[in-house]
């Protein structure tokens, strides 16, 4: 027994080797065999075929002198277990098998042990990280050997300490896959590649390594200072800690960035990682990694983070608020200008609804706005309310918002922009102020004016009635006098008149009054009642399309554009024919155009027919306020048409009233 | 001779239509107010009103509803006489009761005429 475990140990010895797995096995048998003094000792290894049957392999064989060297017969390597019934099922339970050939049940195996002139058998079992990886045999060829029970144990012990050489062998076999596999990917991936021996303080830098630093092979010191030396001060302490941190076990995983000092003297970003191979006890002894070049990377990032930041400073910097609600209305995302417009800083206002910040009156019209949004695919709803300061103050402001198109339709988004409209808004309520005080003002003045005009156009036909009873040779200066004031009186009234309407549309823009009216109609009736009487005789001829058609007009502005135009072809162009009035209806409008034959308009003065006040060079002796034109232009234009004037000096005018069709 | 009421605040227009309706052949009672006119009317029955409608106290529109509201004055033609030439002043004037609506300034011609047009069946 002694002399079993002095080869027991013998054995250990072979297989601590740091040898090819294979001598080393070869090895330990070959020590077993001599020391327990048996006629063969080998190893039959299982191997699963392609279909995934197991088979034994006889693998490494040590032979007494004198027995028949088996290793190489055909016959002892692909046996199926399924051959060798009983063998399999002890084996794998790890339990050793052993016997006399003579009393086996199984006539193969006795066929093939007697076929090898096999007395006495033993099998231990070997398995490799909880394998069934095989199994070493032991043969006596001359004697019917009995094993005992301890001899049997002590042999056993020996194929588990095979079993853990196997299992170191596997993990060196992964190692090295490992370490080819960092090779490809440091070949594929242009990564700088280290090895560093910790057991001998030797650090080994890959050519790539060396060049992506910027230096030739020679140029490199390859130790672990100089490479220390290259990191950037700011870096250095947490790329060491890291490293050491991994070295004693306290993280599973060495991966960092940090900068490295290139030859030109600037500065690469790389990212490191690598792998430590430990003995039994965790120790590490070799450390292999890489280091990749991620400057660009870095770079890359860096412009993200500066676009990013460049973009957080226009937001900022914007002279309104940016805002995004979500679908409770409740701000997910402000700007900084939201506390110049409302007082509160953005972090007071976030997850708050903006509603909360509207004055009381103007909630449920923005509110109204606000939901609206989501029905306008995307379109800007643009609203004015006001908003209730921090300090209470109240602020107009115009939000524009919109729908942010979301793909998940469940929920949606409100972007949008506030702007203070404030000075705006009171800007335009002192306008409106002052427009409606002037129109007062200008309603009340003519309003006034006309008692006194009463008084003096009243007194002024007393005179004539008195004059008459005159001598002649007076009466008739007298007459010429009255005539006079008369007609400044009827100049007066006229623009009086004019101003009036003028004021009043200025102040109530949209004040058009539209009905249905058939234009023909009205033509006829504003030149019956307003025409007919001429102190002349003359008469408008009606001309052109009487086909009765309705047309959307304000009745009093239309007539009081008509009127005005007539009465001006009427009043310049005294002693010509009967001015003429044409109805046409054109495929794009209608078109009344009223045609006199009068003073007409020097050709220099008729852009500035429609300026207010303005009157023609060749109009001094005829009434009028100036203003008749500019309110008639402004009236069409009301009625979405215009008025256009042509006219030749001396030989007249023709005034063009332009209407729409009533669906265009 | 037909009887006409003239009421105007503003004595030199008051002064100048009396003196041309006179002149017309009308006989002519004056008033200054509302007021005035109500008690004027208390003792001389007029045939035809001409009222100005802006007067202090009590108005035009005023006047023709408590002369109107009187049954045996009910049928006094009124003739408004206003500053307020808008369409819209007129459509009220006449919603009032009034037969005529002149505004100012007018031709005198034109009142005469519409007097007599209202009082042809006296």
């Amino acid at each position: 027994m002694l002399n079993l475990l002095q080869g027991i140990s013998g054995a250990n010895s072979a297989l601590l080797q740091d040898i090819d797995i294979d001598e080393s096995l070869q090895n330990t048998i070959e020590v077993l065999g001599s020391t327990t003094q048996v006629d063969r000792c080998y190893i039959f290894t299982n191997i699963k075929d392609e279909n995934g049957v197991l088979k034994l392999y006889y693998t490494h064989e040590w032979c007494n002198d004198g027995v028949d060297v088996q290793i190489g017969n055909p016959d002892l390597s692909g046996i199926s277990y399924e051959d060798l019934p009983g063998l399999y099922e002890n084996l794998v339970s790890d339990l050793p098998f052993y016997g006399l050939v003579k009393e086996s049940n199984n006539p193969l195996f006795k066929e093939i042990m007697e076929s090898q002139d096999i007395k006495a058998y033993l099998f231990t079992p070997i398995f490799c990280a909880g394998d069934f990886w095989g199994w070493i045999g032991y043969d006596d060829c001359k004697n019917e050997r009995i094993w005992k029970k301890e001899e049997v144990e002590a042999l056993f012990s020996v194929a588990r300490n095979i079993g853990i050489r196997l299992q170191r062998e596997k993990a060196e076999e992964k190692f090295i896959k490992t370490k080819k596999h960092f090779e490809l990917t440091i070949l594929g991936s242009q990564q700088g590649q280290w090895d560093l021996d910790l057991i001998n303080k030797k650090v080994e830098f890959s050519k790539l390594y060396m060049s992506m630093l910027g230096y030739e092979h020679h140029e490199f010191e390859h130790t672990f200072e100089s490479w220390e030396s290259r990191l950037h001060p700011e870096d250095h302490d947490r790329v060491i800690n890291s490293l050491q941190e991994y070295l004693d076990g306290k993280t599973n995983i060495y991966t960092t960035e940090f900068r490295l000092k290139h030859k030109n003297g600037n500065y690469i970003w790389i990212r490191g990682s690598g792998v430590a191979q430990r003995d039994e006890n965790g120790k590490p002894i070799f450390m292999v990694g890489s280091h990749l070049d991620i400057t660009k990377l870095k770079e890359q990032q860096a412009a993200i983070e500066s676009q990013r930041n460049d973009y957080d400073n226009l937001i900022n910097n914007l002279a309104e608020t940016v805002f995004r609600l979500n679908e409770k209305k409740e701000f997910t995302f402000l700007n900084t200008f939201w506390e110049t417009i409302s007082g509160y800083h953005k972090t007071e206002s976030l997850n708050h609804s903006f509603i909360n910040y509207i004055l009381p009156d103007d909630i449920e019209y923005a509110n109204g706005r606000l939901s609206k949004i989501k029905n306008l695919k995307g379109e800007a709803s643009i609203f004015d309310v006001r908003l209730r300061q921090k300090d209470g103050n109240i602020k107009w402001v115009q939000v524009i918002a919109r729908n942010t198109a979301n793909t998940n339709s469940e929920s949606y988004a409100i972007t949008g922009s506030i702007i203070d409209i404030n000075d705006y808004k009171e800007a335009e309520y002192r306008e409106k102020e002052l427009v409606e005080l002037k129109t007062n003002f200008v309603a009340m003045a003519s309003h006034q004016f006309r008692t006194p005009l009463t008084v003096i156009y009243s007194n002024l036909e007393l005179l004539d009635s008195y004059t008459r009873k005159v001598e002649e040779k007076l009466s008739g200066k007298f007459m010429t006098l009255s005539q006079r004031i008369k007609g400044e009186v009827n100049r007066l009234t006229e623009l009086m008149n004019n101003i009036l309407v003028f004021g009043r549309y200025n102040v109530n823009e949209p004040a058009l009054n539209s009905k249905n009216i058939i234009l023909s109609t009205l033509v006829h009736s504003v030149v019956n009642n307003y025409f007919s009487r001429q102190p002349d005789g003359r008469n408008v001829i009606i001309k052109g399309d009487m086909t009765p058609k309705e047309f959307v007009l304000d009745e009093l502005f239309f007539t009081y554009v008509l009127t005005n135009i007539l009465s001006n072809a009427f009043k310049y162009s005294s002693g010509t024919p009967d001015p003429e009035l044409t109805i046409i209806y054109d495929k794009d409008a209608a078109r009344v155009k009223i045609q006199d034959f009068g003073i007409g308009v020097p050709k220099d003065e008729l852009n500035k027919l429609f300026n207010s006040f303005f009157r023609a060079s060749n109009t001094s002796t005829i009434q009028g306020s100036g203003l008749g034109l500019v309110v008639a232009k402004q009236f069409m234009e009301l009625h979405k048409g215009a008025i256009d004037v042509e006219s030749e000096l001396g030989k007249g005018t023709i005034v063009t009233l332009t209407l729409p069709y009533p669906n265009d | 001779m037909i009887k006409v009421l003239l009421v105007e605040d503003e004595a030199a227009l008051r002064e100048t239509l009396e003196e041309i309706l006179e002149i017309n052949d009308f006989e002519v009672r004056v008033a200054g107010s509302g007021e005035e006119a109500l008690e004027a009317i208390n003792t001389w029955i007029p045939d035809l009103i001409v009222s100005d409608i802006m007067m202090p106290g009590i108005t035009g529109f005023d006047l023709i509803k408590k002369v109107h509201g009187q049954p045996k004055l009910a049928e006094i033609p009124f003739i408004f006489l206003s500053a307020l030439a808008s369409r819209e002043d007129q459509n009220k004037g006449i919603d009032a009761g009034a037969k005529g609506y002149i505004t100012k300034p007018f031709k005198s011609a034109e009142l005469i005429t519409l007097i007599k047009q209202l009082t042809e069946t006296i």
